[in-house]
């Protein structure tokens, strides 16, 4: 009867085991960069807007939740912080019965969605090495 | 490939309802009646769909407001409105239409800018298109 050695393929179970654990702190910095860069392509958008260039200042970004593998969630909220011109944001975004929706905050988020996809892919990626693989 | 055929295969599905057929607009409405639906819609978010393709895909957003005198009237309309559009399928010459998704709600809002101040829902839909 042969005789299969089978430690090295246990080994590297035992090394994608490892994965998941480490992900999670490179998957939180991949959505806080991402978080970041819509913040920052949605205040670039109403700064340059004539009506409420002051409202770019009111959004802002705050992440929720623990590690993002093994049942736990991450989440990142990107919104104005509402008071001052904050509360007008509502307004560039969906429209008033006098103004058009512009959709600062929807096109931010489009714009960046290939880098956030990207930066999840190196998150995993540096997360394998973290795990020796 | 027109993104202005989905728009107005859009328009004339709300007009079919006959409680809305006379009130649907596009844009921001002038001389506006108290009761009215209106549809922004953008030229779509172009996506490739196959790793070899070319940009084909379309998503086009339509943020629609429905406007009444008071906020249970407003809901009343943009329930037309969701009658009329939730999964629903287009038909448009030279694009193969996938049925349409909500994307979002936002809460009932009061517009005292115009005269008489109005009450209005913003609902927003998308459909995504590829040429055939």
């Amino acid at each position: 009867m042969p005789d299969f050695d089978f430690s090295a393929l246990d080994q590297l179970a035992a090394d994608l085991g490892e994965v998941p654990k480490g992900a999670g702190e490179f998957v939180r910095k991949a959505v806080t960069v991402a978080a970041r860069n819509v913040k920052d392509a949605w205040r670039g958008k109403l700064q340059s807007s004539e009506s409420f260039p002051r409202a770019a200042a009111s959004i802002a970004y705050e992440l929720k939740g623990g590690y993002a593998i093994r049942g736990s969630t991450i989440t990142a909220e990107i919104a104005p912080r509402l008071g001052g011109q904050g509360s007008l944001v509502f307004v560039t975004e969906f429209g008033s019965l006098a103004t058009s929706p512009r959709g600062y905050g929807r096109a931010a988020l489009q714009e960046t969605q290939e880098d956030f996809v990207d930066g999840l892919a190196k998150a995993l990626e540096d997360a394998q090495k973290a795990a020796g693989l | 490939m027109s993104m202005r055929a989905v728009k107005n295969a859009v328009l004339a599905r709300l007009r079919e309802d006959s409680a809305l057929k006379d009130r649907v607009f596009e844009g921001v409405v002038t001389n506006r009646p108290t009761r009215y639906v209106t549809v922004f819609s953008d030229s779509g978010q172009r996506s490739q769909e196959r790793f070899t393709g070319g940009q084909w895909a379309s998503t086009q957003t339509f943020v629609i407001h429905s406007v009444s005198e008071s906020p249970d009237k407003a809901q009343i309309e943009a329930d037309r409105v969701f009658a009329k559009l939730l999964d629903w399928t287009p038909t448009v010459e030279g694009r193969r239409c996938r049925r349409v998704r909500h994307a979002s709600s936002q809460p009932v809002q009061y517009d005292t800018d115009v005269s008489p101040p109005l009450y209005y829902c913003v609902d927003e839909f998308d459909v995504t298109s590829t040429p055939y």
